[in-house]
């Protein structure tokens, strides 16, 4: 082997083949290949090895049974279809608003015979499940929402209908966007919450009534989110999201809503025994 | 109703919540790649890793009361995933030493507490490797567990997951800089041991006289 008269050499070499150089360093030394046949041949050996470990260590993806033993029994909501003669705009944002409906109420009909029909139902409780779960699972599903409203009337008065608060957004910055709401169960089972993208990332906003706030977990440093909190007249407002402040929870103000509409399917469900 | 009530937003610490298992099934998929590397590193052996990730999931589900959502649920993960594959280790330790007839000691690898990564190689090889191929699998494998669990583990969570140092740190649980310094010495040693095995044995030697 040459013997190298830089004592560094073998620290750069990991360093380089580990990816840890700046793009000027990266450049030196990939220039030194030019007139080291050695350590060009080392940076390829490397790379061969790397290739056979990655095609050696390449699990298959968990079995359906694993995971079927693994899940709870409680079966979840069928997929709403929506008719292929449904077209874009208004008239698709209503069929679909009506076929999420049939199956929200197929999903909450399930859930009271759950909880009301068992004479157990104290000891169930309210599955909570994690914030950074229910983001994840969200955006792996295409982060769709559940519901889009038309206009600001709408949008007031779902909150309005679940949270007891009217509440609308001021003009959001130029890179956020509303992507519409969901009925997630994040802090509670009427809690409603916001679907936005700011700069193409995915955030979410919880919002529930204050006094039906509870505890809430930060989200582990692994999973790359973070979570913020604030209170905004009679409600509480989390924002997750992967960036390092919050950007959209700012836009939220309450208001008055003197005619609300119907959001049909939006109806908040208590659930008795749930710690509700 | 109140409407001039309002806070400046906060960043929330942690607090205490159980897991619910469909949480933990969706953390368990969703991590699944990274136990299952964790086990093969631990064996030195791909062969019994997804047994092993199965054991250590059902082990995980009956202690779901005992995770805290909030902490770092693949290094709790990870640490079960570690103990089941430590037992399987031990068990074939003790198989490899038990004396049987003298055919299965001739099929027997003495220097190893694993089986050989044959039956691996066939499970996941879609079409005939070329034979040079195969034999560069093999010394691969050989030379990979010349090195500690932790180092193994250490370089399939960086080269096959590409996972930052941060990341291997929490599955591990132990310092960054640690983890940086198994990848690279690792590194060092399996392009030694595979470009010139022989070499390396006589400079070691050299060295030792």
């Amino acid at each position: 082997m040459k013997e190298r008269s830089d004592s560094t050499q073998p620290d750069r070499l990991e360093a380089y083949l580990d990816d840890q150089m700046d793009q000027p360093e990266r450049e030196a030394f990939e220039r030194t290949f030019g007139t080291d046949a050695e350590l060009r041949a080392q940076v390829e050996f490397q790379g061969k090895i790397d290739k056979t470990l990655r095609r050696l260590f390449d699990p298959l993806p968990p079995s359906e049974d694993l995971i079927a033993s693994l899940r709870p029994a409680a079966s979840e909501p069928s997929e709403a279809k929506i008719p292929a003669s449904a077209t874009g705009g208004k008239l698709w944002q209503m069929v679909r608003l009506v076929s999420l409906t049939t199956a929200a109420c197929l999903v909450w009909g399930w859930v009271a015979w759950f909880y009301l029909g068992s004479s157990n139902s104290a000891s169930r409780g309210y599955a909570v499940r994690p914030l950074a779960v229910i983001y994840q699972e969200s955006v792996e599903r295409g982060f769709e929402p559940l519901w889009v409203c038309e206009d600001d009337r709408q949008f007031a008065s779902t909150f309005l209908k679940r949270q007891g608060q009217g509440l609308l957004l001021r003009p959001l910055p130029e890179g956020t966007q509303m992507v519409g709401l969901a009925y997630l169960k994040a802090i509670r089972g009427t809690t409603t919450t916001l679907m936005a993208r700011v700069d193409g990332e995915p955030v979410m906003v919880f919002v529930e009534r204050l006094d039906r706030d509870r505890t809430l977990p930060a989200p582990s440093d692994s999973s790359g989110l973070h979570l913020y909190r604030k209170e905004l007249a009679s409600l509480v407002l989390y924002e997750l999201t992967p960036l390092d402040s919050p950007h959209v929870m700012e836009f939220f103000y309450p208001v008055d809503v003197p005619n609300p509409v119907d959001i049909p399917g939006s109806d908040p469900v208590d659930i008795p025994g749930a710690g509700l | 109703m109140e409407k001039s009530r309002t806070t400046p937003p906060q960043a929330v610490s942690g607090a205490s919540v159980p897991l619910d298992p469909e949480a933990f099934a969706a953390l368990f998929v969703r991590s699944y790649k990274r136990f299952w590397l964790v086990a093969a590193a631990i064996t030195g052996d791909r062969t019994h890793a997804d047994d092993i990730v199965q054991d250590a999931a059902l082990v995980a589900l009956g202690k779901l009361d005992q995770f805290v959502v909030g902490t770092n649920f693949n290094a709790w993960m990870s640490e079960i995933v570690r103990r089941s594959a430590l037992n399987v280790a031990r068990k074939a330790q003790n198989r490899s030493t038990t004396p049987v007839d003298p055919t299965q000691l001739d099929r027997s690898n003495p220097g190893s507490a694993t089986p050989t990564c044959e039956d691996g190689l066939a499970l996941h090889s879609t079409g005939a490797l070329p034979e040079h191929q195969i034999d560069f699998d093999d010394d691969v494998m050989k030379a990979l567990r010349q090195v500690s669990e932790v180092a193994r583990a250490c370089i399939l969570l960086r080269i096959v997951q590409n996972l930052s140092y941060a990341e291997i740190a929490e599955i591990l649980q132990i310092p960054k800089g640690t983890a940086m310094s198994h990848v690279h010495r690792t590194k060092r040693v399996l392009r030694e041991q595979l470009k010139n095995p022989f070499a390396k044995k006589l400079r070691d030697s050299e060295a030792s006289s």
